[in-house]
């Protein structure tokens, strides 16, 4: 099969997702095999010098492990490789039946070298070849520093991903999550899939609900820093947090809205808690509930014109979707069989919502905005904080399913049905916040 | 729909931008000595007994009154005091609406203290959801002592 019939395929499964029209109920939770075998050696790395570090591997390894972490592609074990040649080829000069005797059928090759007299700079030309049709699908060049290496494995899977499926990639993406020290609980940052981990805030309290403004450069949360819960923004570069309230009661689950120029959180007005919206000094420009229930959760919209939260008003929480046009007659949209439904998220494309049901244990559900199509997710332990990748091709929450027990971070794959952990903390880590792209 | 691209081989320069420095240098191993802090140690009430709630619910029932009454007493033979009241949840719910769910419970005790003659200059309210359990174990007892307003003397 060409790379061209497989983009056919992959194109077609992507739009399961990209559609808001059509009616097709399957996400794909069964864990269908759609990865597409692909192999990736270690560059040619041409005038390496006695000593040097291993940029040619560790360019290949960094971009075989965003491949398999896609959940699109079959990384074919480098064991299995046979091509012969000991020569530095180029992509014309590329013997396909070395790659086509062990299965794969698209192959990511390169050449590496160095620019400058110091160490440590390099330019890499890095190609995507077709294996059946015998031919580089595209190329790309790159001149960077060692310690960018892990950015230039991003944007070019970035370039794959985008080849393959029509839209961007998430590689390169952060999570904002709160992690449990001692009996604190503080904002954490790490990569996309796990690795670079580390503190942002050292508050000595409780951290929660973090969110991330549009343009990655700031992190909204609630903290117990002066006792009392309030809410506080940081960058994802560290440093100190600035203050956005100081009113009595409790400010909670904020998120910027799509445009950045405004905030949705709950907020305990006379006692009881309803959404509100914010200007980005924390004063409150609009209440857009009054139901006298717990109403909590606010997620926006991806156009910015209607929010899904979580209310009580009906009894248990359930999930709401109202139009900031007409506040006045919220929908529910969750109707499963139970009586206990939170935290919802909506997708970055728009067409789904994700949220946590009480079902022997809290599991996620999605469905579309009106709560038709209605899939589970998860079905055992207890998974919670559903959160979009900004591609809108994952779900990270945290789970109590992995090693050990302690709740720590996964990521589901939607195209793929299968999860991966990505932290594996022994106390606790939760609250996942995916952020918008950032490469 | 996709069409085999041509073979461009784009230039795309990195720019070398600084990488990210971190304040503290934190890499998540802080260790903070148990007293100090923003957030109580979890502990059952003594003078002031805890007050307990069904699940999802802020509801004070018949038992609950009486400890509620009992508090008030107690607070108008030391009525120079000032308290804290404190709503905490048992761990199955969801993070997020359990403060919201706190919350609920301690306005539904400061009310009811408040409709026994306590003035409200006396009283403070604050939510700590499923964070603070007074019993950390998973079962039914535990969660029952954890769904709880607790009464803290400033």
């Amino acid at each position: 099969m060409t790379i061209f019939n497989r983009l056919l395929t992959l194109a077609y499964i992507s739009l399961f997702f990209a559609s808001t029209t059509l009616a097709q109920t399957d996400l794909r939770v069964s864990g269908a095999e759609v990865g597409f075998p692909v192999a990736v050696p270690a560059l040619c790395f041409a005038e390496k010098a006695s000593g040097e570090e291993d940029p040619e591997k560790q360019l290949a390894e960094l971009i075989a492990k965003n491949l398999d972490f896609s959940g699109l592609f079959k990384v074919i074990n480098p064991a299995s490789f046979v091509e012969t040649s000991s020569r530095c080829l180029g992509p014309e000069e590329t013997a396909y039946s070395d790659w086509s005797v062990i299965g794969a059928e698209g192959l990511i090759r390169g050449e590496i070298k160095r620019t400058g007299f110091t160490g440590g700079n390099y330019e890499a030309k890095l190609y995507l070849l077709d294996v059946s049709q015998q031919k580089a699908v595209f190329g790309k060049r790159y001149e960077f520093e060692s310690r960018d290496i892990k950015r230039v494995a991003n944007r070019f899977t970035n370039e794959v991903i985008r080849f393959f499926t029509g839209q961007p990639g998430m590689f390169g993406s952060k999570i904002a999550y709160i992690s449990k020290i001692g009996r604190f609980k503080e904002l954490f940052l790490m990569d996309f899939d796990g690795s670079n981990q580390r503190q942002l805030t050292y508050d000595k309290g409780l951290v929660v609900s973090p969110s991330w403004s549009p343009t990655a450069d700031k992190i909204i949360y609630t903290s117990y820093a002066t006792r009392t819960p309030e809410l506080y923004y940081i960058s994802p570069e560290g440093g100190s947090a600035s203050q956005l309230t100081s009113r009595d009661g409790l400010e909670l689950g904020a998120e910027f809205s799509p445009d950045g120029r405004s905030i949705l959180a709950s907020a305990s007005l006379a006692g009881l808690t309803n959404i509100v919206q914010m200007d980005l000094r924390g004063k409150v420009t609009r209440q857009l509930t009054k139901s006298g229930a717990i109403d909590v959760s606010p997620s926006w919209s991806p156009d910015g014109k209607n929010v899904a939260f979580c209310s009580n008003r009906s009894g248990g929480p359930q999930i709401y979707t109202m139009s900031l046009d007409d506040i006045s007659r919220p929908k529910r949209i969750s109707f499963t069989n139970s009586k206990y439904c939170t935290s919802p998220s909506w997708s970055p494309r728009g067409d789904k919502i994700a949220f946590v049901c009480r079902s022997a244990g809290n599991q996620i559900f999605v469905s579309d905005p009106s709560g038709q199509q209605l899939v589970q997710i998860t079905f055992r332990g207890n998974n919670e904080d559903p959160n979009w990748s900004p591609d809108g091709r994952y779900l990270v929450f945290s789970s109590d399913l992995g090693r050990g027990g302690a709740r720590n971070v996964v990521v589901f794959s939607i195209l793929s049905g299968t999860s991966r952990q990505i932290t594996f903390a022994k106390s606790e880590n939760s609250q996942p916040a995916w952020s918008p792209i950032i490469e | 729909m996709l069409t085999i691209r041509l073979l461009t081989l784009s230039l795309i320069i990195l720019f070398v931008s600084a990488c990210s420095s971190f304040g503290k240098g934190g890499s998540g191993s802080s260790d903070y000595g148990v007293g100090e802090g923003n957030i109580p140690l979890a502990s059952a009430g003594e003078e002031l007994l805890d007050v307990n709630f069904a699940f999802d619910s802020a509801a004070l029932n018949s038992s609950a009154q009486s400890v509620l009454k009992a508090n008030s007493s107690w607070l108008q033979e030391n009525d120079d005091s000032k308290i804290v009241i404190e709503g905490h949840c048992d761990e199955r719910g969801t993070a997020e609406y359990n403060l919201a769910l706190g919350e609920r419970r301690a306005r539904s005790v400061y009310d009811f203290l408040r409709s026994l003659g306590v003035e409200s200059s006396r009283l403070s309210l604050i939510s700590y959801g499923e964070e603070l359990p007074l019993d950390p174990s998973s079962s039914e007892s535990a969660w029952a002592k954890n769904r709880r307003a607790h009464f803290a003397i400033k």
